[in-house]
């Protein structure tokens, strides 16, 4: 009977066990599998982690055994080879395990991983640079204060939209990681996204509910090791200093801080290194990187003025980063100021003209207009030339009207008149101006007494040499350029039309109906309705009336009509000008304050919180994710694969 | 002396009688119980096997995933219900093939993978919605995924799903918010009758 049993016990016990043998090798298989990824995991890590003490690393690495433990090797003949070229500028000379070639800056790693028998294989492709994938990044809050804009381009010269992401890893005691001062617009372009690991705050998400992302996954911020870094080139020679307090860096370079450049630095695909903090009273001019270890202030940019520049720095920071940005008008002033070439006189009248213009332009102003006692002062009936003179038919006689004066001022600050011809093929005249604007080469035929002209004559007076006077000459270009800009691409005075330039242009006599000025969509307001109002008087007899829209050209309408142009293009705004630029990378592992409405063109990263007063604006730049390609010692991960 | 030979009495062979019933019975007893619990354990057994094979597929392919591509939500809303939709953009297309700009060997999103727990049906499927090849990580809208889901059409994965969830990786309560790393967890009935769920955590950890 026992027997009978034991041997039933038996039977089922064996039964139990065989029914249940996948179940039991099932389990093993899900740990092996996991044990193999972490091992697979820990081998990237310990290769990155030689990377980045060694950029060209290419040693195999092994741990464990024929039945547990990880492999990576780089033995061209073996076919789950890594190839580590991260420090080359050109594709690799071998091939990956797909016998492709590996591109620069790139490392295409194989890991092969076993745990028991369980064997994985993974592919980890490996760029240097900041493992970050968007415009934005704080390990802190972002908080915005006042007007917000943010964009994406593609580049420079494409300005069509990317998908990118402006990103709070943090959150304070109400669970909001990014934050607003809801105080004026809050602009969120296409592609762009705004997300938190935990919440956005509610003004925010209000302005676009399907660009706003929370409860997302943290972004990893990446921490440099600036000091590492620094002292690594600390036998580099020091920074060419240059005429404007700025300085001159072409490949390595190292200085022992505090420093404070007065001008611009210079990078040539150069890179400077701080030792301690570092302040920028002014630009960054060209490529390359700026490395700080301890706190780093800028004030100014790198593009602060023009616009367009082929720019772009990467300015890491071991400790804080302050962009104060400037305006415009600040940086100009910053610059001609102290120049003893007679720049600063001439910048002097030319903010009194812009004080000047900007009262007569002023909305409050109304049919009791009083012109600014020192309009004459200031806009002076044109001098003489060797050319011609000039002077408008409304403007032989007062009492002048507000428009007329508009008209004027806008002569003085932009281009004169049309029966102005320097010789453009001069070299000694007017070289410094003839730089290509946006829309093509165009060449400076200044009116005599043009407040651009003035300064331009002051860069011929101090020699063209003088890199502080050439910023201001080519600040007021830009100025010039941009009142011909609001026309037609003419090389006239977009400020306004003038009858008898238009006539010369298209060869027959003015005609409301017939000749109107090429209009685009984005003039036609002010073409159509505003310039007919505003031309010169003769064409238009007093009280007539527009056949388009009915107004009757009065004083007075024409004074609005004016206003409303100005209004529409907005001359006196210089945020076209930007403020200052930043065209680059910021990076810092403390906070970074944004100051004073500036204008960022790249990308911002802050170990800390990320906080913008006054406004900003904020444009993700594609082409800047190459930037920090020559960085040494930050290494990330593109993608990963299971092969 | 004598040796007594007798027949064993009525009483003898009742309790003898009694006895081997009683074995008998409890060893058929026995074996009748066993084979319903070979039953259950095969459906254990196979419940387990889905829920450790189901949720290994999740996490093998989640892991690809770029961090700024994943998203997950619930749309009852609250985690406790379990119905987690997980959808990410995928280097991959639909048929497995992967995909990479061959002068960088940054990937090429193809489209979008999606895991979704359909409580209705008690049921976890999976779909993919093929969207225009980019080289940046978009991670898609919820509406997108909710308007691509179609439950008749779509794939199922693991049946007897009761529940499907993120964890937060330290407290472990459900929530509705993506961590590196992560963590899921997947509830099953067993099948079989017997009324016994299976629980499995497992940790994502994004590789980029």
């Amino acid at each position: 009977m026992t027997l009978v049993v034991v041997g039933i016990v038996v039977m089922f016990t064996t039964a139990l066990v065989a029914t249940n043998r996948n179940l039991f090798g099932f389990t093993r298989n899900s740990v092996d599998q996991t044990q193999a990824l972490a091992l697979g995991r820990g081998g990237l890590n310990r290769l990155i982690d030689r990377i980045i003490a060694e950029g060209n690393y290419a040693d195999d690495l092994d741990y464990g055994d024929t039945q547990t433990g990880y492999n990576i090797t780089f033995n061209t003949s073996d076919p789950n080879r890594s190839v580590n070229n991260l420090m080359n500028d050109s594709v690799s000379p071998g091939t990956n395990y797909l016998d492709e070639a590996v591109p620069p800056h790139t490392a295409d790693i194989i890991v092969v991983a076993r745990s028991n028998g369980v064997v994985r294989r993974f592919r980890y492709i490996l760029k240097r640079g900041l493992a970050f994938q968007g415009a934005m990044a704080a390990n802190g809050r972002i908080i915005f204060g006042e007007d917000v804009e943010l964009k994406s381009i593609t580049s420079l010269h494409d300005d069509q939209p990317v998908e990118t992401r402006f990103h709070a890893n943090d959150y304070d005691e109400d669970g909001t990681g990014v934050d607003w001062v809801d105080q004026g617009n809050f602009l969120i372009g296409d592609g762009c996204e705004v997300s938190s690991v935990s919440s956005v705050v509610q003004q925010i998400a209000d302005v676009d509910p399907d660009k706003v992302s929370q409860h997302v996954p943290a972004i990893p911020v990446p921490e440099l090791d600036i000091e590492n870094l620094v002292s690594g080139a600390a036998g580099s020679p020091a920074p060419t200093p240059m005429p404007d307090g700025g300085f001159f860096c072409e490949g390595s370079r190292h200085v022992v801080g505090p420093v404070t450049a007065t001008g611009d630095i210079h990078l040539y695909n150069g890179s400077l290194y701080v030792d301690g903090d570092l302040t920028i009273a002014g630009g960054l001019v060209g490529f390359g990187s700026v490395y700080a270890t301890g706190d780093v202030h800028i004030t100014g940019g790198n593009a602060s003025v023009i616009t367009n520049q082929p720019s772009g720095a990467a300015i890491l920071a071991g400790g804080d980063l302050t962009f104060e940005s400037l305006g415009a008008a600040g940086y100009i002033e910053a610059l001609a100021v102290t120049d003893p070439s007679g720049v600063g006189t001439a910048w002097t009248r030319f903010k009194d003209a812009y004080r000047v213009l900007s009262e007569v332009t002023n909305p409050s102003q109304d049919v009791s207009y009083v012109s600014p006692a020192d309009f004459d002062l200031v806009f002076p009936d044109p001098a003489l030339n060797p050319y011609a003179t000039f002077l408008p038919d409304y403007l032989q006689s007062g009492p002048y009207l507000r428009a007329d004066q508009i008209h004027w001022a806008g002569f003085h600050l932009g281009k004169g008149n049309n029966t102005i011809y320097p010789d453009q093929n001069d070299p000694t005249l007017y070289r410094h101006l003839s730089l290509p604007a946006p829309d093509g080469q165009h060449f400076s035929r200044w009116y005599e007494n043009s407040y651009s002209r003035a300064v331009n004559d002051a860069v011929v007076i101090a020699g063209g040499s003088n890199p502080r006077v050439e910023q201001v000459s080519r600040a007021l270009e830009q100025v010039a350029y941009y009142f011909r800009h609001n026309y037609w691409s003419g090389s006239e005075s977009a400020v306004t039309c003038d009858c008898g330039y238009a006539q010369g242009v298209h060869g027959q006599t003015w005609d409301d109906e017939s000749l109107r000025p090429y209009a685009d969509e984005g003039l036609a307001y002010s073409i159509d309705r505003q310039l007919w109002l505003a031309h010169g008087r003769g064409g238009v007899p007093a009280n007539a009336v527009h056949p388009d829209y009915g107004d009757t050209f009065t004083p007075n309408k024409m004074a609005e009509g004016m206003e409303n142009y100005f209004r529409y293009h907005d001359p006196l705004d210089f945020s076209w000008l930007g403020t200052a630029y930043f065209q680059g990378l910021l990076y810092a592992r403390g906070d970074i304050t944004i100051l004073n409405g500036a204008e960022v063109i790249g990308t911002v990263v802050a170990g800390g919180d990320l906080t913008v007063t006054d406004g900003a604006k904020f444009t993700y730049n594609k082409e800047y994710d190459e930037l920090t390609h020559n960085l040494t010692g930050a290494v990330r991960v593109t993608s990963f694969q299971e092969l | 002396m004598r040796k007594s030979k007798r027949a064993l009495s009525i009483l003898e062979l009742v309790v003898a009688a009694g006895i081997f019933s009683l074995v008998t019975t409890l060893v058929l007893g026995f074996l009748v119980q066993s084979g319903r619990w070979t039953r259950e354990i095969q459906a254990y057994q196979g419940a387990e096997q889905d829920l450790h094979s189901g949720l290994e597929r999740i996490v093998k392919e989640f892991s690809q995933a770029p961090r700024m591509g994943a998203v997950a939500f619930y749309p009852s809303g609250d985690p406790d219900n379990g119905d987690l939709h997980l959808a990410w953009t995928s280097p991959y297309d639909e048929d497995g093939n992967y995909f990479q700009d061959p002068l960088t060997f940054n990937p090429v999103y193809q489209g979008c993978k999606i895991y979704y727990h359909d409580p209705a049906r008690r049921t976890l499927l999976s779909t993919y919605l093929a969207h225009p090849p980019t080289d940046l990580p978009v991670r898609p809208l919820v509406t997108t995924i909710q308007a691509a889901l179609d439950p008749d059409a779509d794939r199922p994965r693991i049946r007897e799903v009761a529940s499907f969830q993120l964890l937060h990786p330290d407290s472990l309560e459900p929530i509705d918010q993506l961590f590196n790393p992560s963590r899921l967890r997947l509830v099953l009935n067993s099948k079989g009758g017997r009324e016994q769920s299976l629980v499995l955590n497992r940790e994502v950890r994004f590789a980029y």
